[in-house]
């Protein structure tokens, strides 16, 4: 039954923004269980192919086939998505001004388990546990949402939201980016807890330095809007020894 | 409009019953001939810009003079319940009937609440001094008819070192014709009151002028709260002008909802040393709904202190005009004045105007002022989307924030209500 062990199945994904062409012909596959890692310099399309999956509206999926645990995702608009068991950690989460990250994280249930009594009963319990998970005060509870937030914060926000929504698929967009070291270890810690046998998550970074924490068991590279190079744990090593004009100069050659 | 003047200059200006006050007639017969010698308010000025005043003429001025009763006599009293939390209530219909009610506290506060008609009677002190003082008939071509022609209208008196701790709920509610209502707000030394000063309900396509002077006294401290709530058919010419003395603190809120024309000229004089004035407003409009505000702060003692804030949605084909002045007199000094207007633009076909203001003549102020219009942000409706919640309800999220803080200064009693109002609005 290997095939339904299949999360997500990623093929030739092209993507467009703004008419030019960033992801060219992507293919990935990710199995419940599984932590993958994507790693590229700045401006190879990480972000661009995390959003166009996402259902980001500016990111325009020009050919490709994308399926969440068998559904077709392309059919679908972001909510949709999101329903369907998909999660973007942003690499920059938005403020919401005037929106509290109760009521926030309250509508954001909802839509995944309608307003059963029992959902919303649960929910504030749900919400300080994710709160201590992330280690963070409770007096964020009644802040708008990242208004304010400092980088870190927001970071450890996106990741309270991953505990609570429990995703199918997680994508965090260089969520290690910005952070010190004790708060990479708690946002690692939250990462770590919210994954387990019947999901999976997609790491996509830049640096290394968060797979440490969060040990990934395939490792890819990208660039120029391509998977140029697959491998395990070790090649993220190999990456952080000598740099991505390594892997340029072999393809190059 | 010559032909509508000469025809009400023919009307005879006739005192509303036999025995009205001699210096009452005197005011309104003065205003009465101000209102027939003006012309229209001029288009080119800012006030007038963005709406024509001749839809706020009165179509039969004939019948306007008619209801006018002006005296206790014409007008009768209907049962009034008090609602919880309030310390009083003042409901006017168009016609003529007043329900009044003050909670026990205020009656032994010694609080006044009555028409304008009984206070004329019962208070000829307090209205002989204070009424037209703030907005008289020199004002402007429909304050002087307003003046000359009010047939409803409420006293409100606070006396000197009185605290209220609930509000004082006025509601005006028009009708099918042309309504002439005024409000005189009289707040004594060191007093505290919060009043929510409310135009709401009514039918028929009707036109009401109204007028709001507020006089407040050294060291009060006052909320006031207006709410435009008015049903789509109506237009609503509103002008309200408050005297603020020493140490004063006036907190205004504004909730711009209803309404077809709603034209609303606010302003607050900060004539005494340490006064502040805080003011914050909200306002949503879809459908053809068309507003027009107008705000001044005007600076006339130092030392003081005025903030203003202006958040405006507009959907639909709705259009919002606002102008918000501030003034800072000559010898008023260390002067701080701030005002601050966000638009959003919630549909193609919405209009949002924004024209600041700022005549001062003076060196030693802070002051600021900012502008915004923009529409809803992709990024943000994606970031909610994104965690499941549809395209549609990300907006009215996005929005009810956007609306928060202002709604955040409404009294208690009334913030709930406005945003499940918001929230309904935002449905359509
Ligand atoms: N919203 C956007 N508008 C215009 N160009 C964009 C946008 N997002 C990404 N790009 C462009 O797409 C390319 C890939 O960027 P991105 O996906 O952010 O890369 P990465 O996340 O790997 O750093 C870059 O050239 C970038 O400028
Ligand atoms: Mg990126």
């Amino acid at each position: 039954m290997a095939g339904n062990d299949v999360l997500l199945s990623i093929k030739d994904l092209h993507v467009t923004v703004e008419g030019i062409e960033v992801v060219k012909g992507v293919s990935l596959e990710m199995k419940k269980g599984e932590k993958h890692a994507i790693m590229g310099p700045n401006g190879s399309g990480k972000s661009s192919m995390a959003n166009a999956l996402s259902g980001h509206p500016a990111y325009e999926i020009t050919s490709g086939e994308v399926l969440l645990d068998g559904e077709n995702l392309l059919e679908m608009d972001a909510s949709e998505r999101s329903i369907a068991g998909l999660f973007l950690a942003f690499q920059y989460p938005l403020a919401v001004p005037g929106v509290t990250v109760t009521n926030f994280l309250r509508s954001a249930i909802k839509a995944h388990r309608g307003d059963d009594p029992s959902v919303l009963r649960s929910f504030r319990k749900e919400m300080k546990e994710a709160f201590k998970l992330l280690e963070m005060d409770e007096v964020f509870a009644s802040r708008y949402v990242n208004d304010g937030f400092s980088g870190g914060e927001k970071k450890r926000f996106e990741i309270l939201q991953l505990a609570m929504l429990q995703p199918k698929v997680a994508i965090l967009d260089e969520t290690d980016s910005g952070l010190d070291i004790d708060a990479l270890k708690v946002v690692s810690k939250g990462v770590n807890a919210a994954h387990t046998d019947d999901n999976a998550v997609l790491l996509v970074t830049h640096y290394q330095r968060i797979l440490n924490y969060v040990s990934p068991d395939h490792v890819h590279v990208m660039m120029n809007g391509n998977l140029v190079r697959s491998g395990g744990p070790e090649l993220a090593h190999q990456l952080e020894e000598k740099g991505y004009d390594w892997i340029k100069a072999e393809l190059v050659a | 409009m010559i032909e509508q003047d000469t025809k009400s200059q023919a009307l005879e200006f006739r005192p509303a019953t036999e025995d009205e006050p001699e210096w009452l007639y005197t005011l309104r017969k003065q205003a009465w001939e101000r209102y027939n010698e003006m012309p229209l308010p001029d288009r080119v000025q800012h006030l007038w810009k963005y709406t024509a005043p001749e839809q706020f003429e009165p179509e039969l001025v004939e019948e306007v003079m008619k209801a006018v009763p002006v005296r206790p006599n014409g007008h009768s009293r209907t049962e009034q319940m008090l609602p919880e939390g309030h310390d009083g209530i003042g409901v006017e219909t168009s016609d003529n009937k007043f329900g009044i009610a003050l909670s026990d506290n205020a009656t032994e506060k010694g609080v006044t609440l009555i028409s304008l008609a009984e206070a004329a009677e019962q208070k000829p002190e307090l209205v002989e001094k204070h009424l037209g003082s703030v907005i008289g008939s020199d004002y402007g071509k429909f304050e002087a008819l307003n003046l000359a022609l009010w047939q409803g209208g409420l006293l409100l008196h606070v006396p000197a070192h009185t605290t209220l701790e609930q509000p004082i709920h006025l509601k005006r509610t028009p009708g099918s014709g042309t309504t002439i209502t005024r409000l005189l707000l009289v707040v004594g030394e060191n007093a505290e009151v919060s009043i929510i000063d409310e135009y709401a309900g009514g039918d028929g396509d009707g036109l009401m002028h109204a007028v709001v002077e507020g006089i407040v006294d050294n060291s009060a401290r006052v909320a006031l709260t207006s709410m435009f709530n008015l049903p789509e058919s109506q237009r609503l010419n509103l002008t309200h002008r408050n005297r603020i003395g020493e140490n004063v603190t006036l907190t205004s809120s504004a909730v711009a909802l209803g309404g077809s024309v709603t034209k609303v000229n606010w302003s607050t004089q900060l004539a005494g040393r340490g006064a502040n004035s805080h003011w914050n407003g909200l306002l949503l409009g879809n459908g053809k709904q068309h507003f027009d505000h107008f705000t001044g702060h005007h600076h006339s003692a130092s030392e003081t202190y005025s903030n203003l804030e202006f958040k405006v949605a507009a959907g639909g084909k709705a259009v919002s005009a606002y102008t918000g002045r501030i003034n800072i007199d000559k010898d008023a000094f260390f002067c701080e004045a701030y005002q601050e207007n966000r638009n959003l633009l919630l549909s193609d076909k919405a209009k949002v105007e924004s024209i600041p203001e700022l005549e001062i003549i003076n060196d030693e102020v802070k002051c600021s002022h900012g502008v915004t219009v923009g529409a809803l942000e992709d990024e943000q409706i994606f970031y909610l989307m994104a965690r499941g919640i549809t395209r549609d309800e990300a907006m009215r999220i996005i929005l009810t924030g956007f609306f928060e803080k202002s709604l955040e200064t409404l009294p208690q009693v009334l913030r709930e209500t406005t945003r499940n109002q918001l929230l309904a609005k935002l449905e359509v």
